[in-house]
Protein backbone atom coordinates (compact mmCIF):
# COMPACT_ATOMS: atom_id res chain seq x y z
CA UNK A 1 0.00 0.00 0.00
CA UNK A 2 1.04 3.48 -0.64
CA UNK A 3 0.57 6.48 0.61
CA UNK A 4 0.59 7.86 4.12
CA UNK A 5 0.11 5.67 7.12
CA UNK A 6 0.42 6.90 10.56
CA UNK A 7 2.22 9.92 11.35
CA UNK A 8 3.57 8.70 14.47
CA UNK A 9 4.19 6.48 17.25
CA UNK A 10 2.52 5.44 20.41
CA UNK A 11 4.32 3.03 23.12
CA UNK A 12 2.14 2.82 25.74
CA UNK A 13 4.70 2.80 29.38
CA UNK A 14 4.38 -0.27 31.17
CA UNK A 15 2.45 0.86 33.97
CA UNK A 16 -0.53 2.08 31.44
CA UNK A 17 -0.02 -1.18 29.67
CA UNK A 18 -1.02 -2.95 32.87
CA UNK A 19 -3.74 -1.16 33.07
CA UNK A 20 -5.17 -1.59 29.38
CA UNK A 21 -4.83 -4.95 29.74
CA UNK A 22 -6.72 -5.29 32.59
CA UNK A 23 -9.18 -3.07 30.81
CA UNK A 24 -9.26 -5.37 27.77
CA UNK A 25 -9.37 -8.92 29.81
CA UNK A 26 -12.75 -7.30 31.15
CA UNK A 27 -14.55 -5.84 27.83
CA UNK A 28 -12.86 -8.73 25.80
CA UNK A 29 -14.63 -12.09 25.47
CA UNK A 30 -12.72 -14.67 27.93
CA UNK A 31 -10.57 -16.03 24.77
CA UNK A 32 -8.08 -12.86 25.17
CA UNK A 33 -7.35 -14.00 29.04
CA UNK A 34 -5.32 -16.65 28.43
CA UNK A 35 -2.45 -13.96 27.72
CA UNK A 36 -2.15 -15.53 23.75
CA UNK A 37 -3.30 -12.67 22.11
CA UNK A 38 -2.76 -9.59 24.36
CA UNK A 39 0.57 -8.68 22.71
CA UNK A 40 -0.85 -8.42 19.21
CA UNK A 41 -4.23 -6.29 20.84
CA UNK A 42 -1.75 -3.78 22.55
CA UNK A 43 0.20 -3.48 19.04
CA UNK A 44 -2.79 -2.88 17.29
CA UNK A 45 -4.31 -0.53 20.48
CA UNK A 46 -0.79 1.15 20.04
CA UNK A 47 -1.04 1.62 16.05
CA UNK A 48 -4.93 2.80 16.34
CA UNK A 49 -3.71 5.55 19.37
CA UNK A 50 -0.94 6.69 16.77
CA UNK A 51 -3.50 7.69 13.97
CA UNK A 52 -5.75 9.36 16.25
CA UNK A 53 -5.18 13.75 17.04
CA UNK A 54 -2.34 13.80 19.56
CA UNK A 55 -4.41 15.06 22.03
CA UNK A 56 -7.43 12.48 21.55
CA UNK A 57 -4.61 9.52 22.12
CA UNK A 58 -3.47 11.56 25.09
CA UNK A 59 -6.53 11.85 26.68
CA UNK A 60 -7.57 7.90 25.98
CA UNK A 61 -4.10 6.77 27.40
CA UNK A 62 -5.27 9.00 30.67
CA UNK A 63 -8.30 7.88 30.76
CA UNK A 64 -7.05 4.17 30.73
CA UNK A 65 -5.06 4.43 33.51
CA UNK A 66 -7.74 6.87 35.26
CA UNK A 67 -10.22 3.95 34.96
CA UNK A 68 -7.61 1.85 36.41
CA UNK A 69 -6.65 3.94 39.58
CA UNK A 70 -10.41 5.56 40.15
CA UNK A 71 -11.54 1.87 41.55
CA UNK A 72 -10.40 3.00 44.65
CA UNK A 73 -12.51 5.59 44.65
CA UNK A 74 -15.52 2.59 43.96
CA UNK A 75 -16.68 1.45 47.45
CA UNK A 76 -16.57 -2.43 46.73
CA UNK A 77 -12.79 -2.52 45.61
CA UNK A 78 -11.33 -1.14 48.94
CA UNK A 79 -8.70 0.70 48.21
CA UNK A 80 -7.29 -1.23 45.10
CA UNK A 81 -6.63 -0.63 41.23
CA UNK A 82 -9.17 -2.24 39.06
CA UNK A 83 -5.95 -4.57 37.89
CA UNK A 84 -5.68 -5.79 41.43
CA UNK A 85 -9.18 -6.34 41.71
CA UNK A 86 -11.20 -10.27 41.32
CA UNK A 87 -13.35 -10.84 38.24
CA UNK A 88 -16.89 -10.11 39.99
CA UNK A 89 -15.68 -6.88 41.72
CA UNK A 90 -13.60 -5.65 38.48
CA UNK A 91 -16.69 -6.40 36.47
CA UNK A 92 -19.09 -4.47 38.91
CA UNK A 93 -16.59 -1.26 38.78
CA UNK A 94 -16.66 -1.34 34.50
CA UNK A 95 -20.25 -1.96 34.90
CA UNK A 96 -21.15 1.09 37.43
CA UNK A 97 -18.35 3.27 34.82
CA UNK A 98 -20.43 2.91 31.87
CA UNK A 99 -23.76 2.43 33.21
CA UNK A 100 -24.16 5.57 35.99
CA UNK A 101 -22.65 8.86 36.58
CA UNK A 102 -22.01 11.49 34.49
CA UNK A 103 -22.86 11.04 30.47
CA UNK A 104 -19.16 12.87 29.47
CA UNK A 105 -17.69 9.93 31.72
CA UNK A 106 -20.35 7.23 30.04
CA UNK A 107 -19.30 8.09 26.89
CA UNK A 108 -15.68 8.17 27.31
CA UNK A 109 -15.80 4.56 28.85
CA UNK A 110 -17.67 3.20 25.51
CA UNK A 111 -15.37 5.12 23.55
CA UNK A 112 -12.55 2.96 25.42
CA UNK A 113 -14.36 -0.43 25.21
CA UNK A 114 -15.11 0.34 21.50
CA UNK A 115 -11.52 0.92 20.70
CA UNK A 116 -10.00 -2.01 22.71
CA UNK A 117 -12.91 -4.60 21.25
CA UNK A 118 -12.80 -3.89 18.01
CA UNK A 119 -8.97 -4.65 17.94
CA UNK A 120 -9.51 -7.72 19.81
CA UNK A 121 -12.46 -8.49 16.92
CA UNK A 122 -9.39 -6.75 14.40
CA UNK A 123 -6.62 -9.95 14.98
CA UNK A 124 -6.13 -12.51 12.84
CA UNK A 125 -6.65 -15.04 15.57
CA UNK A 126 -10.20 -13.80 16.40
CA UNK A 127 -11.16 -13.73 13.05
CA UNK A 128 -9.90 -17.13 12.32
CA UNK A 129 -11.82 -18.62 15.52
CA UNK A 130 -14.89 -16.85 14.81
CA UNK A 131 -14.73 -18.18 10.87
CA UNK A 132 -14.81 -14.45 9.60
CA UNK A 133 -12.76 -14.82 6.21
CA UNK A 134 -14.68 -12.52 3.81
CA UNK A 135 -11.39 -12.46 1.56
CA UNK A 136 -12.47 -15.38 0.14
CA UNK A 137 -15.94 -14.36 -0.14
CA UNK A 138 -15.22 -11.41 -1.82
CA UNK A 139 -13.21 -12.62 -4.29
CA UNK A 140 -15.56 -15.15 -5.14
CA UNK A 141 -18.57 -12.23 -5.16
CA UNK A 142 -16.08 -10.20 -7.34
CA UNK A 143 -15.26 -12.62 -9.68
CA UNK A 144 -19.46 -13.49 -10.26
CA UNK A 145 -19.81 -9.94 -10.67
CA UNK A 146 -17.45 -9.64 -13.56
CA UNK A 147 -18.80 -12.43 -14.83
CA UNK A 148 -22.31 -11.73 -15.15
CA UNK A 149 -22.18 -7.96 -15.57
CA UNK A 150 -18.24 -7.62 -17.23
CA UNK A 151 -19.99 -5.70 -20.52
CA UNK A 152 -21.38 -3.37 -18.16
CA UNK A 153 -18.84 -2.73 -16.13
CA UNK A 154 -15.93 -2.51 -18.73
CA UNK A 155 -18.42 0.35 -20.26
CA UNK A 156 -19.04 2.14 -17.13
CA UNK A 157 -14.58 2.21 -17.30
CA UNK A 158 -14.65 3.49 -20.37
CA UNK A 159 -16.83 6.03 -20.43
CA UNK A 160 -15.21 7.59 -17.16
CA UNK A 161 -12.46 8.53 -19.72
CA UNK A 162 -14.78 9.00 -22.59
CA UNK A 163 -15.46 12.68 -23.75
CA UNK A 164 -18.73 13.76 -23.30
CA UNK A 165 -21.34 16.56 -24.20
CA UNK A 166 -20.70 19.82 -21.73
CA UNK A 167 -24.19 20.60 -20.71
CA UNK B 1 -8.80 -8.21 -3.29
CA UNK B 2 -9.85 -7.70 -6.81
CA UNK B 3 -10.62 -4.64 -9.07
CA UNK B 4 -9.68 -2.61 -11.44
CA UNK B 5 -7.87 0.40 -10.66
CA UNK B 6 -7.94 2.62 -13.35
CA UNK B 7 -5.67 5.06 -11.99
CA UNK B 8 -3.86 6.51 -15.24
CA UNK B 9 0.07 7.07 -13.58
CA UNK B 10 0.76 10.66 -15.41
CA UNK B 11 0.38 13.67 -13.15
CA UNK B 12 -0.30 11.68 -9.87
CA UNK B 13 2.87 12.89 -7.41
CA UNK B 14 2.99 10.99 -3.90
CA UNK B 15 4.96 12.13 -1.38
CA UNK B 16 7.38 9.51 -0.62
CA UNK B 17 8.48 10.20 -4.63
CA UNK B 18 9.72 14.06 -3.37
CA UNK B 19 12.98 14.85 -3.02
CA UNK B 20 13.28 18.65 -2.68
CA UNK B 21 10.90 21.34 -3.04
CA UNK B 22 8.65 21.85 -5.33
CA UNK B 23 7.33 24.88 -7.05
CA UNK B 24 4.47 24.99 -9.76
CA UNK B 25 2.18 27.18 -11.80
CA UNK B 26 -0.99 26.48 -12.52
CA UNK B 27 -4.34 28.11 -13.49
CA UNK B 28 -6.70 26.75 -10.58
CA UNK B 29 -5.38 24.99 -7.34
CA UNK B 30 -8.26 22.27 -6.07
CA UNK B 31 -7.42 21.42 -2.25
CA UNK B 32 -8.59 18.05 -2.10
CA UNK B 33 -9.55 15.08 -4.02
CA UNK B 34 -12.91 13.83 -2.88
CA UNK B 35 -16.33 14.57 -4.14
CA UNK B 36 -15.91 18.27 -5.03
CA UNK B 37 -12.60 18.56 -5.72
CA UNK B 38 -12.23 15.90 -8.25
CA UNK B 39 -15.45 16.64 -9.78
CA UNK B 40 -14.11 20.33 -10.19
CA UNK B 41 -11.06 19.02 -11.78
CA UNK B 42 -12.20 17.03 -13.77
CA UNK B 43 -14.67 19.59 -15.09
CA UNK B 44 -11.83 22.34 -15.37
CA UNK B 45 -9.44 19.82 -17.05
CA UNK B 46 -12.40 18.94 -19.67
CA UNK B 47 -12.30 22.37 -20.72
CA UNK B 48 -8.50 22.34 -21.31
CA UNK B 49 -7.93 24.67 -17.78
CA UNK B 50 -4.42 23.77 -16.59
CA UNK B 51 -5.40 22.30 -12.79
CA UNK B 52 -3.54 21.26 -9.71
CA UNK B 53 -5.06 19.03 -7.34
CA UNK B 54 -3.67 18.54 -3.66
CA UNK B 55 -4.67 15.63 -1.25
CA UNK B 56 -3.54 15.48 1.94
CA UNK B 57 -4.11 11.77 1.96
CA UNK B 58 -2.29 8.90 0.11
CA UNK B 59 -2.83 7.30 -3.28
CA UNK B 60 -5.01 3.67 -2.39
CA UNK B 61 -5.63 2.13 -5.59
CA UNK B 62 -8.51 -0.50 -5.70
CA UNK B 63 -6.13 -3.49 -5.05
CA UNK B 64 -4.74 -2.44 -2.07
CA UNK B 65 -7.87 -2.18 -0.13
CA UNK B 66 -8.52 -5.05 2.71
CA UNK B 67 -10.99 -6.01 5.72
CA UNK B 68 -8.62 -5.05 7.97
CA UNK B 69 -10.70 -1.92 10.01
CA UNK B 70 -8.30 -0.87 11.85
CA UNK B 71 -5.38 -0.27 8.80
CA UNK B 72 -8.46 0.84 6.64
CA UNK B 73 -8.64 3.81 9.77
CA UNK B 74 -5.26 4.68 9.63
CA UNK B 75 -4.75 5.13 6.36
CA UNK B 76 -8.11 6.05 4.62
CA UNK B 77 -9.29 8.47 7.60
CA UNK B 78 -9.30 11.52 8.78
CA UNK B 79 -7.36 10.89 12.40
CA UNK B 80 -8.03 7.70 12.38
CA UNK B 81 -11.58 8.12 12.07
CA UNK B 82 -12.13 9.97 15.28
CA UNK B 83 -13.00 12.71 14.33
CA UNK B 84 -16.26 14.52 15.54
CA UNK B 85 -18.18 18.18 15.13
CA UNK B 86 -18.29 19.67 18.71
CA UNK B 87 -21.32 20.98 19.91
CA UNK B 88 -24.47 20.23 21.57
CA UNK B 89 -24.91 17.43 21.05
CA UNK B 90 -21.51 16.50 19.95
CA UNK B 91 -21.37 14.10 16.87
CA UNK B 92 -19.24 11.72 15.27
CA UNK B 93 -17.58 12.58 11.55
CA UNK B 94 -15.99 10.30 9.98
CA UNK B 95 -14.19 11.85 7.06
CA UNK B 96 -11.98 10.18 4.20
CA UNK B 97 -8.00 11.17 3.86
CA UNK B 98 -7.04 9.49 1.27
CA UNK B 99 -7.46 10.29 -3.01
CA UNK B 100 -11.04 10.62 -3.48
CA UNK B 101 -11.38 11.52 0.18
CA UNK B 102 -14.61 10.74 2.03
CA UNK B 103 -16.10 8.80 -1.32
CA UNK B 104 -13.42 5.95 -0.36
CA UNK B 105 -14.91 5.53 2.88
CA UNK B 106 -18.42 6.22 2.78
CA UNK B 107 -21.43 3.91 1.35
CA UNK B 108 -22.09 5.88 -1.86
CA UNK B 109 -25.64 7.00 -0.75
CA UNK B 110 -26.19 9.67 -3.61
CA UNK B 111 -28.59 12.01 -3.46
CA UNK B 112 -29.47 15.34 -5.02
CA UNK B 113 -29.29 18.55 -3.47
CA UNK B 114 -32.53 19.73 -2.20
CA UNK B 115 -34.31 22.61 -3.71
CA UNK B 116 -34.58 24.08 -0.15
CA UNK B 117 -30.67 23.87 0.15
CA UNK B 118 -30.19 25.20 -3.23
CA UNK B 119 -32.70 27.90 -2.69
CA UNK B 120 -30.58 28.87 0.43
CA UNK B 121 -27.33 28.96 -1.23
CA UNK B 122 -29.02 31.51 -3.72
CA UNK B 123 -30.27 33.30 -1.24
CA UNK B 124 -27.54 33.98 1.47
CA UNK B 125 -24.25 32.45 -0.45
CA UNK B 126 -25.47 34.99 -2.86
CA UNK B 127 -24.43 31.58 -6.02
CA UNK B 128 -25.77 32.37 -9.15
CA UNK B 129 -27.55 29.72 -11.17
CA UNK B 130 -28.20 27.15 -8.74
CA UNK B 131 -31.84 26.95 -8.52
CA UNK B 132 -33.36 23.55 -9.37
CA UNK B 133 -34.16 23.84 -12.87
CA UNK B 134 -30.49 25.06 -13.89
CA UNK B 135 -29.14 21.87 -11.62
CA UNK B 136 -30.78 19.37 -13.57
CA UNK B 137 -28.81 18.77 -16.20
CA UNK B 138 -25.57 18.87 -13.87
CA UNK B 139 -27.52 16.17 -11.75
CA UNK B 140 -28.08 14.25 -14.55
CA UNK B 141 -24.18 14.63 -16.18
CA UNK B 142 -23.05 13.76 -12.71
CA UNK B 143 -25.48 10.77 -12.46
CA UNK B 144 -24.01 9.42 -15.39
CA UNK B 145 -20.74 9.72 -15.18
CA UNK B 146 -20.62 7.88 -11.46
CA UNK B 147 -23.43 5.44 -12.34
CA UNK B 148 -25.94 6.78 -10.12
CA UNK B 149 -28.88 3.75 -9.68
CA UNK B 150 -30.35 1.35 -7.50
CA UNK B 151 -28.57 -1.73 -6.03
CA UNK B 152 -29.35 -4.65 -7.82
CA UNK B 153 -32.01 -6.83 -6.11
CA UNK B 154 -30.18 -9.86 -4.84
CA UNK B 155 -27.07 -7.53 -3.27
CA UNK B 156 -29.30 -5.83 -0.71
CA UNK B 157 -29.08 -7.38 2.52
CA UNK B 158 -31.32 -8.64 4.89
CA UNK B 159 -31.01 -6.38 7.42
CA UNK B 160 -32.70 -3.58 5.04
CA UNK B 161 -35.33 -6.03 4.15
CA UNK B 162 -36.34 -5.97 7.41
CA UNK B 163 -36.02 -1.74 8.30
CA UNK B 164 -38.29 -2.05 4.98
CA UNK B 165 -40.43 -4.19 6.71
CA UNK B 166 -40.38 -2.21 9.68
CA UNK B 167 -41.41 1.08 8.10
CA UNK B 168 -44.20 -0.23 5.90
CA UNK B 169 -45.53 -1.46 9.02
CA UNK B 170 -45.36 1.59 11.07
CA UNK B 171 -47.01 3.98 7.73
CA UNK B 172 -44.28 5.07 6.29
CA UNK B 173 -43.20 5.10 2.88
CA UNK B 174 -39.99 3.60 1.98
CA UNK B 175 -38.04 4.49 -1.38
CA UNK B 176 -34.85 2.75 -3.19
CA UNK B 177 -31.69 4.04 -2.12
CA UNK B 178 -29.75 5.65 -4.82
CA UNK B 179 -26.10 4.81 -4.96
CA UNK B 180 -22.94 5.28 -7.09
CA UNK B 181 -22.62 1.74 -8.39
CA UNK B 182 -22.12 -0.21 -11.12
CA UNK B 183 -23.40 -3.64 -10.15
CA UNK B 184 -22.42 -3.67 -6.50
CA UNK B 185 -21.81 -7.16 -5.58
CA UNK B 186 -23.08 -6.26 -1.92
CA UNK B 187 -19.78 -6.97 0.25
CA UNK B 188 -20.50 -4.80 2.51
CA UNK B 189 -17.14 -3.34 3.33
CA UNK B 190 -17.96 0.10 1.88
CA UNK B 191 -16.10 2.00 4.56
CA UNK B 192 -12.92 0.37 4.00
CA UNK B 193 -12.70 1.54 0.82
CA UNK B 194 -14.63 -0.76 -2.12
CA UNK B 195 -12.51 -3.72 -3.02
CA UNK B 196 -14.30 -4.38 -6.74
CA UNK B 197 -14.01 -0.32 -7.78
CA UNK B 198 -18.32 -1.13 -7.91
CA UNK B 199 -18.81 1.90 -5.79
CA UNK B 200 -18.02 4.56 -8.35
CA UNK B 201 -15.79 6.95 -5.60
CA UNK B 202 -13.82 9.75 -6.92
CA UNK B 203 -10.56 7.25 -6.54
CA UNK B 204 -12.08 5.67 -10.02
CA UNK B 205 -14.10 8.14 -11.48
CA UNK B 206 -13.40 11.76 -11.88
CA UNK B 207 -9.68 11.73 -10.39
CA UNK B 208 -8.54 9.46 -13.13
CA UNK B 209 -10.40 11.57 -15.88
CA UNK B 210 -9.11 15.02 -14.45
CA UNK B 211 -5.27 13.02 -14.42
CA UNK B 212 -6.18 11.65 -18.56
CA UNK B 213 -6.90 15.61 -19.29
CA UNK B 214 -3.78 17.10 -18.09
CA UNK B 215 -4.31 17.52 -14.54
CA UNK B 216 -1.65 17.04 -11.69
CA UNK B 217 -2.42 15.79 -8.35
CA UNK B 218 0.01 15.89 -5.59
CA UNK B 219 -1.12 13.13 -2.40
CA UNK B 220 0.57 13.08 0.96
CA UNK B 221 0.61 16.52 0.71
CA UNK B 222 -1.42 19.13 3.47
CA UNK B 223 -1.80 22.64 2.25
CA UNK B 224 -0.55 25.34 5.30
CA UNK B 225 -2.19 28.25 3.88
CA UNK B 226 -3.68 29.87 0.88
CA UNK B 227 -0.75 33.17 -0.08
CA UNK B 228 -2.82 36.31 -1.38
CA UNK B 229 -1.43 39.28 -2.89
CA UNK B 230 -3.73 42.04 -0.91
CA UNK B 231 -6.90 40.62 -1.13
CA UNK B 232 -6.58 38.40 -3.91
CA UNK B 233 -5.08 34.69 -3.01
CA UNK B 234 -2.36 33.73 -5.80
CA UNK B 235 -1.89 30.53 -4.52
CA UNK B 236 -1.15 28.25 -1.72
CA UNK B 237 1.95 26.67 0.16
CA UNK B 238 2.30 23.23 1.02
CA UNK B 239 4.18 20.05 2.86
CA UNK B 240 4.58 16.85 2.00
CA UNK B 241 4.24 13.95 4.31
CA UNK B 242 6.39 11.20 4.73
CA UNK B 243 5.47 7.84 5.15
CA UNK B 244 6.65 7.63 8.62
CA UNK B 245 4.59 10.65 8.58
CA UNK B 246 7.63 13.79 8.86
CA UNK B 247 7.46 16.91 7.35
CA UNK B 248 8.64 16.77 3.94
CA UNK B 249 9.89 18.88 1.25
CA UNK B 250 7.76 21.89 0.86
CA UNK B 251 5.25 22.98 -2.24
CA UNK B 252 4.63 26.10 -3.44
CA UNK B 253 1.97 26.64 -6.19
CA UNK B 254 1.25 29.57 -7.50
CA UNK B 255 -2.58 30.19 -8.95
CA UNK B 256 -5.23 32.17 -10.52
CA UNK B 257 -8.01 30.94 -8.81
CA UNK B 258 -7.53 28.81 -5.80
CA UNK B 259 -10.10 26.29 -4.65
CA UNK B 260 -11.12 24.60 -1.35
CA UNK B 261 -13.54 22.26 -1.37
CA UNK B 262 -11.62 20.13 0.78
CA UNK B 263 -14.60 19.07 3.34
CA UNK B 264 -16.86 20.51 5.65
CA UNK B 265 -14.59 21.47 8.45
CA UNK B 266 -11.00 22.26 7.81
CA UNK B 267 -10.17 24.84 5.13
CA UNK B 268 -10.66 28.05 7.28
CA UNK B 269 -7.73 27.76 8.94
CA UNK B 270 -5.62 27.57 5.69
CA UNK B 271 -7.47 30.99 4.65
CA UNK B 272 -5.54 34.33 5.41
CA UNK B 273 -7.74 37.43 6.88
CA UNK B 274 -10.31 38.20 9.07
CA UNK B 275 -13.13 35.37 9.88
CA UNK B 276 -15.79 37.32 8.37
CA UNK B 277 -14.04 38.04 5.44
CA UNK B 278 -13.24 34.32 4.96
CA UNK B 279 -16.78 33.41 5.90
CA UNK B 280 -17.91 35.95 2.62
CA UNK B 281 -15.31 34.28 0.55
CA UNK B 282 -13.92 37.54 0.49
CA UNK B 283 -10.34 36.95 -1.43
CA UNK B 284 -10.62 38.11 -5.05
CA UNK B 285 -9.61 34.67 -7.43
CA UNK B 286 -10.53 31.97 -4.98
CA UNK B 287 -13.32 29.75 -4.15
CA UNK B 288 -14.40 29.40 -0.80
CA UNK B 289 -15.48 25.62 0.17
CA UNK B 290 -17.88 24.97 -2.79
CA UNK B 291 -19.83 22.72 -1.57
CA UNK B 292 -20.38 19.00 -3.19
CA UNK B 293 -23.24 19.10 -5.89
CA UNK B 294 -24.53 15.76 -4.40
CA UNK B 295 -25.31 15.40 -0.70
CA UNK B 296 -22.51 13.97 1.55
CA UNK B 297 -22.98 10.85 3.25
CA UNK B 298 -21.65 8.72 6.20
CA UNK B 299 -21.77 5.11 6.47
CA UNK B 300 -22.86 3.38 9.71
CA UNK B 301 -22.39 -0.45 10.11
CA UNK B 302 -25.45 -2.23 8.96
CA UNK B 303 -27.54 -3.45 12.36
CA UNK B 304 -29.90 -6.48 13.01
CA UNK B 305 -33.09 -6.66 14.63
CA UNK B 306 -36.63 -8.65 14.80
CA UNK B 307 -36.41 -12.35 12.79
CA UNK B 308 -34.77 -14.07 10.20
CA UNK B 309 -30.98 -15.01 9.40
CA UNK B 310 -29.27 -11.73 9.07
CA UNK B 311 -25.42 -11.66 8.10
CA UNK B 312 -24.20 -8.11 8.15
CA UNK B 313 -21.22 -9.08 6.61
CA UNK B 314 -23.29 -9.86 3.49
CA UNK B 315 -24.90 -7.71 1.06
CA UNK B 316 -25.15 -3.69 1.70
CA UNK B 317 -28.13 -1.79 3.33
CA UNK B 318 -29.59 0.06 1.05
CA UNK B 319 -33.33 1.39 1.97
CA UNK B 320 -33.96 4.80 3.09
CA UNK B 321 -37.05 6.24 4.80
CA UNK B 322 -39.05 8.53 2.05
CA UNK B 323 -39.73 12.07 2.33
Amino acid sequence: MTGTTTARRVALSGSTRTSVERFAELVCPPELSDGRLMPALIERLELQLAAMPPLVSAALIAAFRAVDHGARLHRAARGRRLAALGRPRADGYIRALSGHGPRVRRDVVRLMKGLVVMSYYELPETRAQLGYEPDAYIADLARRRMETHGDEIRAADAAVLADEERP
Amino acid sequence: MTGPAPMPAPGLVEGHAVTGAVRVDCDVVVVGSGAGGATLAAELADAGVDVVMIEEGGHHPTGSFTTDTGRALRTLYRDGGAGAALGRPPIAIAEGRCVGGSTVINGGMSWRTPPRVLQRWAREEAVAGVTPEAMERHFEKVERRISVARQDPGSVGRDSELLRLGAQRMGWRTIDNLRNQVHCAGCNVCILGCPTAAKRSMLVTNVPRALSRGARLYADCRVDRVTRTGRRATGVRAHFIRPDGRRGPRLTVRARVVASPAGPCRPRRCWPGRASDRARGGLAGASRCTPAPRSPQSSTSPWSAGTGSIRPTRCVSSWTRGS
